[in-house]
Formats: C-alpha cells, structure tokens, sequence
C-alpha cells in the first residue's frame, strides 16, 4: 500500500506535466493558419541558416532584407530551397533526362549573375563562372535545371524600367531559358565528338559587350581604386564609412587587431595557392578594411577589402583583394559519397581552376585560411563585371539579346561540365543520356525553368510575408549563450540596419 | 500540436489511468509475494518468474547447469541483467523489446559502464539512370556507444555518448577535419515510484523506433524504416512515462519532447507529444511473443511549426527463437512541408534456429509522397547471417538492395544500389 500511495502522486504529476505541455503546445500553435509553402520555405531556410542566425543575426537581417527585395535576390539565396524542392519528395518535378552517375565537375549554383568578366594574366577578358559558393560534384541536371530557372527569372526581371518591355521578355521567359539549354546540348555535343570548347571571348551580343566594354573602360582606370580608397601624400589607404550613397548598406569599416596582424600570414599561404605566384613584396599589406553588404548568399560571411603593395612602391599600381569566408558548397553531401575534396579551400581551387578555359582566367585566386576561417582571396577590380539582372534593360533587354547571353552561358556550363582529363566521357555520357530525345530533353528544361522562376516570384512573396511575421531571424529562438566571444563578434563587425522590407506582393 | 494529435493523446492518456489502479495493485501483490523486498524498483527474480541460481553459484559464473536465459513472460530487462550469480549474456527479451542502446545494459553493480561498437566494411554499387554502374567501398564505424549507468534505490540514471563525424554529412567544415567526435545521445534521469512505472527526463529514448529496432534486435543491419527515412527520431529532449503492464500484457508510456531529435535544438514553441502500447494478449502461454503495438506521434518541426504527425501500428513477435514484426506508419508533414503525405511499411524477421546463428530478413517499402504522381517510392530489402563468435562479440553479413522508382530516384540520385556489408558487434 506504500508503494501505491507513493505511486498515485507520481503518476499524476508525471501527467499532469505532459498534458501541460500538451496544452501549451496547442495553444502555441495558436489559430491563425499558414500557407503550407510558406511553412515550408521558413522552415528550410532557418534550418539552413540556424548557425548564422544564432551567431551573427545582424548580417543575417541584412541579407534577408537584400533577398526580399525582389525574386532575383531572392533566388540568389535561396540554394537550400532549391536543394530541398529537388529532393525532398513534396513536388514532382519528373524528368526523362537524369543521371546519377557520373557526376560532374559543378558551378552548384549557375544563375546568370554567376557569371562576369574575368581577366586572366595575359590580360585578355573572357566571359567566365565567377562565383564558387556552392561548387562540386553533382549530376549535370543540378545545374542545368538551375541554370534554366535562373535565366527564366532573369527574363521575368528584365526591363524594370519599361513596363511593356518587362511584359515581352516575363512572355519570352521560357524561350530564353529554352535557348540556354540548347546551347548547353550543343556544346556538350561537340565536345563528346573530342573538340575542345572555346573560351569565350567572342563578345558581341549587347549583354556580352555591355560587359566588356565597361571591364575594359574601368581595367584601364582602376576604378576600384578611385572608389574605395584615397591617397595622403605617397600613401594610399581605404575609405571607411559608406562608400555609395546610393546603397547604405555597403560599407568600410575597420578591422580588429587580431585580424589585421594575421593578414601577412594569410597571404603568405594564399601566395602557394596561385598559378602565377606574384612575388612576395607584392602582397605587403598597406591597409584592410571589414567589407559590409555585399553578394546575397554570403553578405553574412567575413569580407573583408586588402590593399597591397602591388608590383612597385607607386601608390598607382597597389591592388586590392578580397577575402571572403567560404564554407561548404550548397550541394555538400548530397550525391554519394558526398566527399570529393579534402577542404573547403581545396574545393574551391579545384573547381574554379577545372571551370575555367584556363586555370589563370582570374590570376589572384586562391584560398587560404583566416582567424580559423576558410577563406576565398581573389582580385578586386571595377573591370571584373559580372552580369546583373538590373542592367538587363533597352537594347540588353529584348528576347534577342536575353537569349545571346543564355547561349553563351550555356556554352561555358558545358564547357565547366565536361572539363579535365575525362571531359570527353563526362560529354559522351551526357550526350548518351541526351540522346534518348535531343528536343525533348530541351523543351523539359525550358518547362522547368519557366515553372521554376514563376515559382520563385510566388516564393519570394511568402519570404516576405514571413519576414513581417517571424522577423529576420525566421523563427530561431535568441539564446545569449549563441553569441561568440567579444573578438570574434568585432570581427564580424556592425552592419548598418537592414534596409526597410518591401511592401507584400 | 493539432487537434486530432490532442484526442490521440487524451485517448493514451485515459487509457494509461484506466491501467493505473491495476498496476498498483498487482504490484502490491508481488511485494506481498517475494518480501522482503530490498528494492521495489528491482522486483526479485521470483516474482519475476526467472529461475534462481544454483546454489553455490558465484557472482560471476554461471551454474553449471543454468537453462538458457531467457526472459519469462513479464520479465523486464533489468530484471534479468543483474540477477546475481549470472554472468553477462546476450539476452533475448521475450514479449518485449530489447533496449534501444545496450551498452551498459548487461554488468551488474548499482554503477555500471558498458559499451557498444559496430565496425564494417561495406562495398555498395550504385546504378545510375542511365544504367551506368559505380561501386564504392568503405570502412566505417557507424555505431560507437560509451555508456554509464547508475542506480540506487527507485532512482536511475543512464548517459551515453555516441561518436558522429564532427561535420554534417558532406561538409568539409569540421573538427580536425572531419574527425569523429562525440555527442549525447542519451542522458536522463529516471525516477521508479512504483514497480511498473519509471519516468524520465532528459535526452531520452523516444517510443517508437526503439521498440522496432528493438524488436528486431539487428540494428547493425539496419535502422528501423522510421529512423532511415527521417520520419521518427530513435531519440530526443524530453520527458516520459512508461509502465509496463503486470503479468507480460505489455506497456503504455507517454512522452513529450522538443521534437527536433536528439541531434538539434529546439526550433519552435510546439512541443511533440508520444503515445504509445504494445499489448501482448496471451502473455502466459506459447503466444506469449504476439504483440500488437500502435503509437502515435503528434507534433511540429522547424521554426514555422510544420506539421509532423505519425501513427504507427504493428503486429510483433518477440520470441527468443523468432523475433518478427509488421508495421505500418502513416505520415502527414514531411521534410517541413506540413501537406505532405507519406506511408511506410516494414516486414522483418529474426531467427535463431541453432544458438548463437542468426538468419534475418527485412522488407522496407516506403511511398514518400502520396499526393503527386508519378509515385515516388523506395522499395528495399535486406537479408543476413550473423553468428554470435563469443557472447559479447557478433558478426553480421549483410546484403541489401534498394530500389527506387523513376521519380523517386531523379529525387534521391544514387538510391538504386545493392551493398554487401560485414559488420562486427561488441557490446558491454
């Protein structure tokens, strides 16, 4: 009978307990309904993003604020999103046209703002992948789908400044993404008959020769210089503060000690990393600066601007490079083994250099490490433009134009896929998987592009209703104890307030 | 939580009462059997129907003539794991399931360390789309459990920790590269008023997977269908109850956790909520093993309190000879997405047929979405030989094959393989 009387209040107030939680629970869950979508995408992109939230929810509200400000960020940042809705068995997305194995050499993310002008070290320009975030090993199709969704958003975006003209190209949305992918059939197709394919430096359509045209203009100006840094007497050191006007969320600020002092360190490494190893006097560090509000995917990251003493003492000739925070590629673990680089850094040298038509295409890049961080080092110049929805417009913004630049692309995400020693029979198995219906494996893409961008605008809606919900911290629980030490906390620095949301679309 | 989650839980919660008076009284009726009883959290192997051992046996070594020792019929684990005089066996549970993690679970002492270990090599062959075949091959460690459990008097505590790669799956980021490390994977306290019923708090088993993983009792082979698939973590932060019912007729427990596994931390306010019963009928006769099982899982995942409900019903058969099972689940909200549906079902079977040889089988059928067509689907099949060499040593071979449907393998690239595996187990 002891037993039992000290059994029956145990019980109950285990009970209790639980039927508490339970009500909380429910309570919590509270009556307003939410479009399942949108649960969906939160859930994906706090799940992605909890580290970052929970340790530097200040850029993470700037980059959030940058995504909801039209799809196109939107989809820059969204690589998660796009791996969970290809994987995640909720939305069919069929295809005749997939290959496990093997996989192949991977931009991960090849979106039209993904690619730019890059200067190799003979000092010719070639349309190029400038962006290695979320390179790897994956089936052509990663790419290639979302390389077709990515022009159709562009399209979808083009011509925000003339109404009838946006209309015309959100019309065209599928045809230019359709004539990315032919391009992309074409080229893989030579290539599987062992023709090497040419770097591109054939810029002549509008889009292409907009870009090379002003790559050359501020190459030869060095622009970078003029906006970012000025000279006292024979010194030259950067700017701080706000740099445009136009866009207060990009800023200078200064560095913290401990950062500043190991950047002869990093360069020293970063040095082994080139093709073309400068000399070492020509990295002495002149000056650093914390870079704030820049890129999409990676404005949380540690960025940071390093004037160096470039080849001779003239203040005329120092150069800047950037170093970036690099992490796992969007696309880590996904395809077995899942494993195919010994680091972070290793990943990106590899895949950069086996994506470019030629391994110096951007001289200065390479990797190092940084205050325990894995870091990307790669030159800084005003000549280095990359495409950019915004200027898709006028000329640069009719279907024609939309679609020469598609092709181009096209042409190099081939050329990226098929690269190295086995580039031929990456291209043959390619071809031989193409092959079961050429013109059908085009049209599926361009179908998938156009359902995919018009997707992303309805997502993008949901991102921002989400954000005037649950805040820019998507619903992750603050906790003080997330917050890393004071050192590191000066080091990701203080971004200015989160541009202001756009209103629901 | 959703409505129909609450009326399932106040279905487990009425039936857990209704038992309540019952336990205590059968309790009641054991201690009155077996006084004195030094500890009523530890009932005595009388009262629990297990054979005493012979006299003059030591601590340590078993009579000479011990029968095999298997659990009789309402015999929990812990009853037979620390009988005096009885030296550390592979146990068979009988009308029950064994223990989700087993290190630690076999010494005897009121402070007990164990461990378990599962070391293979596999070698798997991945058929791509296009018929292109890949093989890779492996060493791996995919179990390493470290454990220590203590006890005294109506109180228990059980923590164990579990080696992971330091880097999520695929990540180069990690600590020392990619080393192992370790993490908890259990740690709880647990509190016995009575008998019957123990409560626990911390990072704690769940109710579910453990009971198919237990069921089975070849985890080395392979997770349970929940576990593979992400439908169920096997454990999480939280709370429980279970009370085993008297004379074998099974348990109800209920739980409540964060419901974000044991590998996260809590994304949203939502808490999950557990119920479930494996009721065994016939627990005194050779029907003894029949169970049915059926639980209940009512809950959220991520920051936006995504649906994530799972019902679970099953028919086992916990025998020492045979151990099989059939399940079904049923699951509204995958992977964040709060509309989906998905079904899985599972069919396995354990056989001894000489002591120590090991014969298994298992078939896995899961449809991951069943709202869209074409189907996305995973079928998989495993069969085993596994041979216990010395009693706290096994050795498995496994050959398994998966097969996806077309979409299901445009969704999970690499999910049509077969894979031979060679697993060794020590466990303490």
């Amino acid at each position: 009978m002891a037993q039992a009387a000290r059994f029956m209040p145990s019980a109950i107030a285990g009970l209790g307990l639980v039927s508490l939680v339970s009500l909380v629970s429910l309570a919590s869950c509270g009556g307003e309904t939410r479009d399942a979508r949108e649960v969906e995408i939160v859930s994906t992109l706090a799940r992605a993003d909890e580290s970052l939230i929970r340790t530097r929810p200040a850029l993470v509200a700037g980059k959030y604020a940058h995504m909801a400000d039209g799809p196109f960020p939107f989809f820059r940042g969204t690589v998660p999103l796009y791996r969970h809705d290809s994987r995640a068995g909720t939305a069919a997305y069929p295809t005749r046209f997939g290959m496990t194995v093997p996989l192949v050499p991977s931009l991960g993310d090849p979106h039209p703002e993904n690619f730019g002008i890059l200067r190799a070290s003979d000092g010719t320009i070639a349309l190029e992948p400038n962006d290695f975030d979320s390179a790897d090993r994956a089936p052509y199709l990663w790419d290639v789908r979302r390389f077709a969704a990515g022009l159709a958003l562009a399209a979808t975006q083009a011509n925000a400044d003339d109404p009838a003209a946006r209309a015309k190209s959100v019309a065209d949305r599928r045809a230019i993404a359709h004539a990315g992918v032919l391009a992309y059939r074409e080229a893989v197709a030579r290539r599987a008959r062992g023709e090497v394919l040419e770097r591109v430096t054939e810029l002549a359509s509008p889009v292409l020769s907009d870009l090379a045209s002003r790559a050359y203009r501020d190459f030869a100006a060095r622009r970078e210089l003029q906006d970012f840094t000025v000279t006292e007497g024979t010194l030259r050191r950067f700017r701080r503060g706000a740099i445009d006007p136009a866009d207060p969320q990009s800023v200078l600020a200064d560095l913290p000690p401990v950062a500043l002092d190991a950047l002869d360190d990093v360069l020293a490494r970063y040095r082994t990393t080139l093709v073309v190893k400068p000399p070492p006097e020509s990295l002495r560090v002149l000056d650093a600066v914390r870079e704030l509000g820049s890129g999409v995917a990676s404005w949380p990251r540690v960025r940071a601007l390093i004037l160096v003493r470039g080849p001779s003492d003239d203040v005329a000739d120092d150069l800047i490079l950037e170093i970036k925070e690099i992490s796992d590629s969007g696309l880590a673990g996904l395809y077995p083994p899942g494993v195919f680089a010994d680091d972070v850094g290793r990943r990106v040298v590899t895949t950069s250099r086996a994506a470019w038509a030629r391994p110096d295409a951007d001289p200065y890049w390479g990797t190092s490490s940084w205050v325990g961080f894995p870091c990307q080092l790669r030159l800084e110049s005003a000549g280095h433009k990359g495409i950019r929805v915004s200027r898709l417009v006028g000329s640069r913004g009719v279907t024609e134009a939309l679609q020469a630049m598609a092709a181009a692309m096209g042409h190099v995400l081939a050329r990226v896929h098929t690269a190295g020693d086995g580039g031929v029979e990456l291209a043959q198995a390619i071809s031989a998987r193409i092959a079961v219906d050429p013109a059908l494996f085009v049209e599926e893409q361009a179908d998938f592009g156009a359902s995919y961008a018009d997707r992303t605008i309805q997502d993008h809606g949901y991102f921002v209703r989400a954000l005037t919900r649950d805040g820019f911290r998507l619903g992750i629980p603050e906790d003080p104890t997330d917050l890393p030490s004071a050192a590191v906390r000066a080091l990701y620095g203080a971004p200015p307030p989160p541009a202001a949301l756009p209103s629901l679309p | 939580m959703n409505r129909s989650s609450l009326v399932a839980f106040v279905g487990f919660t009425t039936l857990f009462w209704a038992l309540s008076p019952r336990m205590a009284h059968a309790q009641v009726a054991d201690a009155g059997a077996a006084a004195p009883t030094p500890a009523p959290s530890l009932p005595s192997a009388a009262s629990a129907g297990v054979p005493a051992p012979a006299a003059g046996a030591t601590a340590t070594e078993p009579a000479p003539n011990e029968p095999p020792r298997k659990l009789a019929p309402g015999a929990t684990h812990e009853m037979l794991v620390r009988l005096p005089g009885v030296a550390a066996r592979p146990l068979v549970p009988i009308g029950k399931a064994a223990p989700p993690t087993e290190a630690a679970t076999r010494g005897t002492g009121p402070v007990r360390a164990g461990l378990e270990l599962f070391a293979q090599y596999a070698y798997r062959n991945t058929t791509g789309l296009d018929g292109n075949n890949r093989f890779f091959h492996v060493f791996d460690v995919p179990r390493v459990h470290a454990a220590v459990e203590g006890e005294w008097q109506t109180v228990k505590g059980r923590i164990v920790v579990e080696a992971t790669r330091s880097a999520s799956e695929g990540s180069l980021v990690g600590v020392a590269g990619d080393s192992l490390v370790l993490r908890v994977r259990e740690a709880y306290a647990a509190y016995r008023p009575f008998g019957v019923l123990e409560i626990s708090g911390g990072v704690v088993p769940t109710l579910t997977v453990p009971n198919l993983d237990g069921t089975w009792m070849m985890r080395p082979v392979a997770p349970s269908v929940l576990e593979a698939n992400g439908l169920l973590p096997p454990a999480d932060v939280g709370g429980r109850i279970r009370a085993e019912i008297p004379e074998g007729y099974g348990f109800v427990a209920i739980a409540a956790y964060n419901g974000e596994g044991y590998t996260s931390r809590e994304l949203n306010r939502g808490k999950n909520v557990e119920g479930a019963a494996e009721i065994h009928p016939l627990p005194h006769g050779k029907l003894a093993p029949f169970g049915v099982f059926g639980s209940f899982t009512g809950g959220s995942t991520g920051t936006a309190l995504a649906r994530a409900n799972r019902l679970v019903t099953g028919l086992v058969w916990q025998g020492d000879v045979v151990r099989a099972g059939a399940f079904f689940a049923h699951a509204w909200g995958i992977a964040d997405l709060g509309t989906a549906r998905a079904l899985a079902l599972t069919a396995f079977v354990r056989v001894e047929p000489i002591e120590r040889l090991y014969l298994g089988a298992r078939f896995d059928h899961v449809v991951r979405d069943t709202l869209n067509d074409p189907l996305s689907a995973v079928s998989s099949v495993w069969g085993t030989v596994g041979y216990r060499v010395l009693d706290p040593l096994e050795a498995f071979v496994a050959v398994s094959r998966n097969v996806p449907t077309r979409r299901a393998e445009d969704e999970l690239p690499g999910s049509n393989f077969w894979d031979l595996r060679v697993v060794g187990r020590v466990v303490f």
